[in-house]
């Protein structure tokens, strides 16, 4: 991201002129870019530096490599926005994609302290506990720990999941969630979550965090979602 | 349905979390040792180690080799819907923000730039690259790119003292009023690794905007990468109407 020049080490040059085409529409999505030899070629710099370059837009979801096809440019990332409430579906649907979920685990659970302090109810109250796998077109998208006190909706343990989403079920028993206060942090997953998402343990995950509130400022969710960046940009609107 | 659903390590996960709120431990605190914690938790070495690592992976705690586990200081938290909290929020918390400035002079827009700034090309740009530090400790480089011809004659202002939205609010009556941003990803590289103080090839926040004037003049466009570990952003969701 530093300011690019010709003192700059060759492969950030690269990338950027990489990054510059793709945005000018110069590489359009679903095309292949030069080949490493090509481009080798073209800035006379050696393949390695190329594929140094190359490598860093792999990462960011820019590029993707298909063996033995080469390097192909991917269509615009999807934007979601960090200002709206709304369920994931209904982002989803919004974007003309299909959202689908795969419910790992849906349980009762004692608050115990730390949920007791969040939801503002005794430890030995009890709390919905899920936790699934959030698609969209079929692909992994995030992670979502979701926790709802048993009060808040109790028919919730009878309601299957996969067919409803939370917000709809929220609808249906007319819960308003008014607002949610939301923090974004980086993180990882272990192994044994990683693999839901279809990446390795060192990858770098968006955290969004969200605590959910009705119009009388009680908190009746609280949620962990463990985003793949590269699927997604996120935007938002500030103001002086 | 499962009725009594918690895994022990989650268990410790949230025994310590407590632990740490009831015990008013603050950063830099050191953690009891193992062996005290497995008693006053309750629990194994094998899981108390789990949820240690987990802890230190979400950056609750931090470990150094010998020393034992301890609390990490709490991240800043930069509000994502008004411009400039950085430095507010630096304040806020307590914290001092400072600045150096790594490039600042005046380019002529290239493609790229004329398209982000709607300029045509060749208008001059003046670029500031400045890091910026929290207590000393770098936390972000950020890339400004400013259109020159709001702001003549900015470039004899040292930004390591200056605050680049005073300077162009008071003394060029710049009217800054609101932008957009776009957030990311990315990895830094040997160059910005050296400048932050971490590892080659670590993962921080990119992000990217522009910044207009009441009547949608483009006035800066800008680019940063922010260090994960220190920084959180934050903002408050509603109902679209």
């Amino acid at each position: 991201m530093s300011n690019i020049d010709y003192q700059s080490p060759m492969y950030l040059q690269l990338r950027e002129i990489i990054r510059t085409k793709i945005e000018d529409g110069e590489f359009p999505p679903g095309t292949a870019i030069p080949t490493e030899h090509e481009l080798a070629k073209t800035y006379g710099i050696n393949r390695l530096t190329v594929r140094n370059g190359i490598s860093s837009l792999v990462n960011e979801g820019l590029l993707k490599r298909i063996q033995g096809k080469g390097v192909f440019v991917l269509g615009e990332k999807r934007e979601h926005d960090l200002e709206t409430l709304e369920g994931f579906s209904q982002m989803v649907r919004k974007k003309n994609a299909n959202p689908s979920f795969q419910i790992l685990t849906k349980s009762l659970r004692n608050a115990e302290h730390k949920y007791s302090k969040i939801f503002n109810i005794q430890p030995g109250e009890q709390i919905f506990y899920i936790k699934r796998v959030d698609y969209i077109d079929n692909e992994p998208y995030s992670l979502e720990e979701i926790y709802i006190p048993h009060h808040v909706v109790p028919q919730l343990g009878d309601i299957d999941l996969t067919i409803f989403s939370v917000y709809e079920i929220y609808d249906f028993y007319n819960i308003e969630i008014s607002y949610s206060q939301q923090t974004l942090d980086l993180t990882q997953l272990d192994q044994s979550d990683a693999r839901f998402l279809d990446i390795d343990s060192s990858a770098p995950l968006l955290l969004f965090t969200n605590t959910s509130y009705n119009e009388a400022d009680t908190v009746i969710e609280y949620s962990r979602s463990y985003t793949r960046p590269d699927k997604a940009n996120y935007k938002v609107h500030f103001k002086r | 349905m499962d009725n009594s659903y918690l895994k022990p390590r989650e268990e410790v996960v949230e025994k310590i979390e407590y632990f740490i709120d009831q015990n008013e431990l603050r950063p830099n605190d050191k953690l009891p040792s193992e062996r005290q914690l497995c008693e006053v938790l309750g629990t194994s070495r094998t899981t108390l180690r789990s949820a240690i690592k987990r802890l230190i992976i979400e950056g609750v705690l931090y470990s150094k080799r010998g020393a034992g586990t301890f609390v990490s200081p709490g991240k800043l938290v930069q509000n994502l819907q008004n411009i400039q909290s950085l430095s507010k929020s630096a304040m806020e918390a307590n914290k001092t923000l400072t600045a150096k400035v790594l490039y600042a002079d005046i380019m002529e827009c290239n493609k790229e730039l004329s398209k982000r700034m709607k300029l045509t090309l060749g208008s001059k740009i003046f670029c500031l690259q400045r890091l910026r530090l929290i207590d000393g400790v770098p936390v972000t480089i950020e890339l400004s790119y400013i259109d020159y011809s709001l702001c003549k004659g900015i470039e004899q202002y040292d930004f390591s003292q200056d605050s680049l939205y005073k300077v162009l609010e008071e003394v060029y009556n710049v009217d800054i009023d609101h932008g957009t941003e776009s957030l990311s990803v990315t990895f830094v590289s040997e160059q910005e690794s050296d400048l932050l103080e971490v590892e080659n090839g670590t993962p921080v926040f990119y992000v990217t905007g522009h910044v207009y004037t009441k009547s949608e003049k483009p006035i800066e466009y800008y680019k940063s990468i922010k260090r994960a570990d220190l920084i959180r952003f934050s903002s408050v969701l509603k109902h679209k109407h």
